[in-house]
């Protein structure tokens, strides 16, 4: 059932998806990819995914957050855990690196990363919101 | 000259005063004696006061007003003390009275003629000193000249951090308006903490120390950055009595400064991209969490090879943008003709056309008036463009190069029909490392700084590049240059 997971990543950066979507595809996950927020929420609406891996800045420099409310806020995809992940602090001095759960919160996401992340470290990330998700859905 | 009316005196006085070496005159009486010295220069004169005609002492008034540095000696046989005083005032020298001895005489001529020589020394002198005030005034005039205009402003402080002198520079600088007055307290001319700080620093520097220097931050936006050095005024003694600063707007310097990081983060980030994705797919092989297929593997690496490629294309952009800083000035041109260069760039990138199924029109005439270039600069923009035109195609599509020329320019085209650029992006299209984010250009890859060269190139020639696009039709990319 786990690695049956459908994970959607919505990142502008085609390599980031090509690594993503090979390290995950290994681990049995289905994985389909968008390029902008606007396809990132069409590929949600269709495929539904049980888990979101979200650049925070693609089109515009809060395209990500824009798309992780929009998903938040709808009750069907409410649930669905967010990973954010982004380069943005190093390259703008724009720091939205959340400390709290607290922060989390604020951008609508479960869990968050600064790139480049290592296909090791994103795969256990992958694992631990998938869990969770499952955890939450028992309750 | 000897002025006497008796012959045996002016006889023995010659006689005496030729042994010594003199070269003699004589006349015998004051008018003759006078025309004598209006012929002659003489050194010294001995002149008798009792004559007929013209007597002595109405001759000595004439001689002294003829000529002031002849010495005057009068001899006479009725000598008193109010003759030898009238004949003092009237500008004698000397007062000797007859009979003399031919010694004596020797005596006081040779003291006349010492006189004489140690007038014209002390003349010489104060001739040479009312020179040199001269000059130091001028000296002075010049110096402030050249302190008012100097584009540096000068700043002097005394000991008590008083202002003591500034010129026109430091206070356009300091943004001072008003004159200012001699005594004015340092503080309430820069209200700047560290520039008083500089100030105090300077006039308390270390053993070996000759200057204090610092930047002074512009305090308000349209303030200049100002590089301040500042160095302590010494006495004669070496003590210091004060500080002298000049003062330097180097806000330019600094813009420039700031673009040069700016650019060199760009490119910091525009190499991490790619190799950051290369280490992400070597990751995926090596760690295997991307499964072990070897057609999966074979497709990571191409693509690795891709990016390596990029990285490559890149790091030769960024080597042709410094060779053009580093040599601007020194490019060789030479009248070319273009129609043969822009065939030949068609010719060398024709087979990247096939792969892409674009065909490339050319529509150049073979007798374009020559222009003035650096041959290798201009291939490389009519490549860049080309290549341009033909990466941004689609399937299928086409690439005219056109080219004309007018009294002023000839001008080349490269027309393309491919997905063309938005409205939004063509301002930025020549910017460093700006490259069209879309659905179209996300395979695509460029070192986004080609356009930017091509620009550079073009507006070294003192030429012009313009681009007009439409979206999903197309672009046109302009490049003119002069005749």
């Amino acid at each position: 059932m786990k690695t049956k997971a459908k994970i959607l990543i919505v990142d502008d950066d085609l390599d980031f998806i090509e690594i993503g979507k090979l390290s995950l595809e290994g681990k049995g996950y289905r994985v389909f990819s968008a390029y902008s927020a606007k396809e990132g929420w069409k590929m949600v609406e269709k495929e539904k995914p049980d888990l979101i891996i979200l650049d925070l800045m693609m089109e515009r420099l809060d395209s990500g957050m824009a798309l992780s409310q929009q998903i938040k806020n709808h009750r069907q995809y409410a649930s669905t855990p967010i990973l954010m992940l982004t380069s943005i602090s190093r390259d703008t001095g724009m720091d939205f690196t959340p400390q709290t759960g607290e922060d989390l919160k604020q951008l609508n996401v479960d869990d968050f990363s600064t790139k480049p992340i290592k296909a090791k470290a994103l795969l256990e990330k992958v694992e631990k919101l998938l869990a969770q998700r499952i955890v939450s859905k028992r309750k | 000259m000897i002025v006497d009316d008796e012959q045996p005196i002016r006889v023995a006085c010659a006689k005496i005063l030729s042994e010594e070496g003199a070269l003699t005159e004589t006349a015998e009486n004051g008018l003759a004696g006078l025309e004598k010295a209006k012929e002659n220069d003489f050194d010294l004169a001995l002149v008798d006061l009792k004559m007929p005609q013209m007597d002595g002492m109405e001759l000595l008034s004439h001689l002294t007003r003829l000529s002031p540095d002849m010495i005057k000696i009068v001899i006479t046989g009725y000598a008193t003390l109010d003759t030898a005083i009238e004949a003092v005032q009237k500008g004698a020298y000397d007062y000797i009275p007859k009979p003399f001895t031919p010694g004596e005489l020797r005596t006081r001529v040779n003291r006349g003629l010492e006189k004489r020589s140690l007038q014209f020394e002390a003349r010489k002198l104060r001739e040479e000193r009312e020179r040199n005030l001269l000059e130091l005034a001028n000296e002075k005039n010049r110096t402030q000249t050249i302190i008012h205009c100097m584009g540096d402003g000068l700043l002097v402080t005394n000991r008590d951090k008083q202002v003591v002198f500034c010129n026109p520079a430091g206070r356009r600088l300091l943004k001072v308006k008003r004159p200012l007055p001699v005594g004015e307290p340092l503080g309430s001319v820069a209200n700047d903490p560290e520039f008083i700080e500089l100030v105090e620093g300077a006039m308390n520097l270390k053993e070996g120390h000759e200057m204090a220097s610092k930047e002074l931050a512009a305090r308000t936006p349209s303030d200049p950055v100002l590089m301040a050095n500042c160095a302590p005024v010494k006495d004669e003694k070496g003590q210091i009595i004060g500080a002298v600063t000049v003062l330097r707007d180097i806000t330019e310097l600094k813009e420039l400064d700031k673009a040069k990081s700016t650019f060199v983060s760009m490119v910091a980030h525009e190499l991490r991209a790619p190799l950051a994705a290369i280490e992400g797919y070597l990751d995926v092989i090596l760690e295997g969490v991307g499964g072990n297929d070897p057609q999966k593997i074979h497709k990571i690496l191409e693509r690795s090879r891709e990016r390596t490629r990029g990285l490559l294309a890149l790091i030769n952009d960024l080597l042709a943008i410094s060779r053009m800083q580093a040599g601007r000035l020194a490019k060789e041109k030479e009248k070319l003709q273009l129609s043969i260069l822009l065939k030949d760039v068609v010719e060398l990138i024709k087979g990247e056309a096939l792969e892409r199924k674009v065909t490339v029109e050319t529509l150049v005439p073979d007798d374009l008036p020559l222009v003035y270039v650096n041959r290798e600069d201009i291939t490389r923009v009519v490549t860049n463009l080309l290549d341009n035109a033909i990466k941004y195609n689609r399937d299928g599509g086409k690439v005219f190069i056109r080219a004309s020329a007018d009294d002023t320019f000839v001008r080349v085209e490269v027309q393309d029909t491919g997905i063309g650029i938005p409205k939004k992006d063509t301002g930025h299209l020549f910017d460093e490392f700006y490259r069209v984010k879309s659905k179209e250009t996300r395979a695509i890859t460029g070192t986004g700084l080609g356009l930017s060269i091509a620009k550079r190139i073009v507006e070294a020639h003192d030429g012009h590049v313009e681009v007009e696009s439409k979206l999903h039709e197309g672009s046109t990319f302009r490049v003119l240059l002069p005749i």
